[in-house]
């Protein structure tokens, strides 16, 4: 009795089940299973079942980028537990590749390489990878977002950079959207008067970005942060939109999302008590945002002493429990290398994760919540 | 509960006796308990099952219905507690599985699919498709005797779409 010996539905119902970490292998096994992979709607029946398993055992997934490597680890902020389900790997080792920031949306990672020579789209659900060519060249102080522009129905890729060159000024400035339907960049006219720091990563949510920004005054002045959209249907960056506090340039400020809807932003004061404040919004659109009164509050002076290093902190919410997890690096010893997911709750609980060594003291643990899914991408090719 | 026990008997003769609560883990049990009002004396022909597998049904069926006894007895138990339980159940479930060959699983699988128990086909299916994980796609092909239909240009192109992948 073999696989072939099964019914259809009965052998479907396996192959559907193959883990995310094994598919490499079993999408070159031949034909049929090769289709079944590139077939969303196959997996599609799979990707909803594991999706309720999960929300009723309050797990979630992400995807974190750690001593620039890629893993995707399970996570359940209740009886905490953070579990390496698997890490990036290349076609062959001579392939690795150093991974400098991780984009989450529908399921697909945008990707880039610490050597700016790569920019890719994967969906690791269905083992496809789609890379994307410079229009002429990438920058090291690009960023990028990837959405999903409504009226074509298809995912884009915005890459921008908006900096004082001091050789050349005046700034180095450029706005881009890539379509995969044409394979093309397109020069977008942009002129802001604001700015989005470096450390600050964009969010999608509802197949659009958005990011900490501050008017552009000179360093030193005292900035006033907002949050900015673009929408990626009108190919253009929203009003300013108002956030529940009011940060000075070195307080830790991060971007998360709550579900598939609501977005939760984290807040603490670069000085003691080093109180962590978390807000999630119950309206939040390309023009418009409104708060929910304060979710989380926590003195951090008795549990860590300190403010999170990186001011641009990944965090994560369990709604339910009122508990948050934060990616940062130890602060125990003088140089910080290794990196920890700190588990916090609202009344003074504190639980630190290690999550290894990082080479670099710049190389920051980012994270982004994945959720699967069986998103298809039509690249044209040139 | 009930502790009404019924018989169930295989494709090669083999007699089982079950509480009846276990079996009407099968709906096709179920339904036949229901509609056609078995006969306690008779036992209920399975055509379909050997001995051998009818057995492992059973033993999945025994271990779930004391289970969901529990459920029901302890309504209040504490997350912690819930969480202690499934974590018993997936260990039992883990052993099980662990305890049999890829063919006894696939034969398994279609004795759990004909007697339409939904939980086993579940348990079933995710055992087998979990033994794919690091094999290479020669090993994948011999473990389930699948032919290789690509040219290896074919082979080579898929190889590149999925260059990138979690392992």
């Amino acid at each position: 009795m073999m696989l072939s010996d099964l019914p259809r539905d009965l052998a479907e119902e396996v192959v559907s089940r193959i883990p995310v970490t094994s598919l490499r292998g079993a999408r070159s096994t031949c034909k049929k299973w090769n289709t079944f992979f590139k077939d969303g709607s196959f997996r599609r029946r799979h990707i909803c079942k594991e999706k309720a398993k999960k929300k009723q055992r309050q797990e979630f997934q992400v995807v974190m980028m750690l001593d620039y490597r890629v893993s995707l680890f399970s996570v359940n902020l209740r009886y905490p537990c953070i579990e390496r389900v698997g890490q990036l790997i290349s076609l062959d080792d001579a392939d690795r590749v150093d991974i400098s920031d991780i984009f989450h949306c529908h399921g697909l990672l945008l990707c880039t390489t610490n050597d700016i020579s790569r920019l890719v789209v994967w969906n690791p659900c269905s083992a496809q990878t789609w890379s994307i060519q410079p229009r002429n060249s990438f920058n090291k102080l690009d960023k990028y977002a990837l959405g999903y522009d409504m009226k074509n129905k298809q995912h884009k890729v915005l890459r921008f950079l908006d900096h004082p060159d001091w050789r050349t000024s005046p700034q180095l400035r450029e706005f881009e959207i890539y379509s995969f339907d044409s394979n093309l960049w397109k020069v977008l006219d942009v002129n802001p008067d604001w700015d989005i720091d470096g450390f600050h990563r964009g969010l999608s949510l509802h197949g659009n970005t958005y990011w900490f920004a501050r008017d552009k005054i000179p360093l030193g002045g005292d900035h006033s942060y907002f949050l900015l959209c673009f929408d990626f249907t009108t190919e253009t960056f929203g009003p300013r939109l108002g956030l529940p506090f009011h940060p000075y340039f070195r307080d830790t400020v991060g971007l998360s999302s709550v579900g598939e809807n609501q977005l939760a932003v984290l807040f603490q004061r670069c000085s003691p008590p080093y109180t962590l404040k978390i807000w999630i919004s119950s309206k939040i659109e390309p023009n418009a945002v409104s708060w929910n009164k304060l979710f989380l509050k926590v003195d951090m002076k008795p549990l860590t002493g300190f403010n999170f290093c990186f001011t641009g902190a990944s965090f994560f919410v369990d709604e339910k429990k009122k508990v948050v997890m934060v990616l940062d690096k130890d602060r125990d010893t003088f140089i910080a290398t290794r990196n920890i997911a700190y588990i916090i709750g609202n009344k003074g609980y504190l639980k630190k994760v290690e999550l290894g060594e990082s080479r670099h003291l710049t190389c920051w643990p980012l994270g982004c919540s994945y959720v699967p899914s069986s998103v298809q991408i039509n690249q044209k090719t040139h | 509960m009930s502790s009404n026990m019924i018989m169930l008997k295989s494709s090669d003769g083999a007699s089982f006796e079950i509480e009846e609560a276990a079996a009407r883990k099968s709906k096709i049990i179920a339904n036949m308990i229901e509609v056609e009002c078995v006969d306690e004396d008779k036992a209920i022909p399975l055509q379909n099952v050997t001995g051998n597998i009818l057995a492992l049904v059973i033993e999945y069926c025994n271990k779930h219905i004391v289970d969901d006894d529990d459920d029901v007895a302890t309504e209040e138990a504490s997350e912690e507690e819930e969480e202690a339980k499934k974590k018993k159940v997936d260990d039992w479930e883990a052993e099980f599985m662990n305890s049999m060959s890829l063919e006894t699983m696939f034969e398994l699988l279609l004795a759990a699919n004909y007697l339409n128990i939904k939980s086993l086909i579940d348990l079933v299916c995710q055992t087998i498709a979990n033994n794919i994980k690091d094999k290479t796609p020669e090993e994948v092909r011999k473990i389930f005797s699948i032919e290789n239909d690509f040219t290896p240009e074919e082979e080579e192109e898929i190889r590149k779409e999925n260059a990138w992948a979690f392992g």
